[in-house]
């Protein structure tokens, strides 16, 4: 993935952690904050981007934005405190 | 992650960028001119990474566990470029572990000698050693578990000759593996049946075919969204 873009591991480890934070149980992230809507779209973009290895297409190499209405401070409210939003994996301040 | 552009992979620019080529805008003149000294070197370029310093300073990132920091190498007057091994040295040190560990379960002979030669080709970096490595995986013929490690998948770099790493275990699909064994049994008929087969030319082959079809050794393994068939010709 560091061959891909500077951001696809710290996407990655980001995805991972979320997935850790919940055991594997994605609803628990779905209250009044984050829609069931929005924590569909974020996880069709992570299987998007796992299939990918990277945020860019395997085949054709056009960048894979998330198709999310999921406003960053919506991710930002279920990112686990153990994970450092900026940097992780990346050079410091790699914008995710 | 939501940044629009980059709208993809591509020569580093406003609109494009490639994380094999990180840091300092580099261009596809000065891609190519580094590429071709490093050919002239003697060194591939799959495993490697180029960065740039200012105006006339280049760093060749080689993929190893062992880092160096050989003498700079000029490219013209005036711009200086730097073979420096050890990039991914983390990943590929616990690979090299890993790997050695599996050695240990190998089948045969020639599953430890090109494990242990992919073992040599990441401490190093040498794509020498791993040419040798595959030299000795294609006489590996139907193995019950399948592999490829390496640097080999080029479709990301912009330039085409940067290669991603790609780790996979597999074990070979014994139906499918079957099935295309009857294809191959049957490759006279089919070959018979192509468009420029016809008449008695060659037994009904056709003027381009040799009379007699050689397969070569092949397995059926499924790994994610793709099926891959191995053909090998030991």
């Amino acid at each position: 993935m560091r061959q891909v873009s500077p951001e696809s591991i710290p996407i990655f480890d980001f995805i991972l952690e979320l997935h850790a934070h919940c055991g594997g149980d994605w609803d628990t992230f779905n209250d009044d904050d984050v829609s069931k809507e929005s924590l569909h779209k974020f996880l069709a973009y992570a299987a998007m981007f796992l299939s990918n290895v990277g945020n860019y297409s395997v085949c054709c190499s056009p960048k894979l934005p998330p198709m999310l209405e999921m406003s960053k401070r919506e991710i930002g409210l279920r990112r686990p405190k153990v994970y450092p939003f900026r940097g992780s994996g990346g050079r410091p301040g790699t914008r995710i | 992650m939501f940044a629009i552009p980059p709208y993809g992979l591509g020569f580093p620019s406003g609109t494009a960028q490639s994380n094999y080529y990180p840091g300092g805008n580099l261009s596809e003149e000065e891609i190519s001119s580094i590429s071709k000294l490093l050919e002239l070197e003697g060194l591939y370029p799959e495993n490697t990474r180029i960065s740039k310093q200012g105006d006339l300073n280049y760093t060749v990132h080689v993929a190893s566990v062992q880092s160096s920091k050989p003498p700079s190498i000029s490219l013209d007057p005036g711009r200086t470029v730097q073979i420096v091994a050890g990039d991914h040295a983390t990943e590929l040190a616990s690979i090299c572990s890993e790997l050695s560990l599996a050695a240990t379960y190998a089948a045969n002979d020639i599953q430890k000698d090109f494990l242990s030669a992919y073992i040599d080709s990441f401490r190093t970096g040498s794509l020498d050693k791993y040419r040798d490595s595959l030299r000795l995986w294609v006489k590996d013929k139907a193995p019950r578990v399948e592999n490829i490690f390496g640097f080999v998948e080029p479709y990301r770099d912009p330039y085409g000759i940067r290669a991603e790493f790609e780790g996979l275990v597999a074990i070979a699909d014994d139906e499918e593996t079957r099935l295309l064994g009857k294809l191959v049994d049957n490759s006279a008929t089919f070959i018979r049946r192509l468009p420029w087969a016809v008449g008695e030319t060659n037994g009904g082959k056709g003027p381009f075919e040799k009379s007699l079809f050689e397969p070569p050794d092949f397995s059926s393994i499924h790994c994610w969204f793709k099926t891959f068939f191995f053909f090998s010709n030991g």
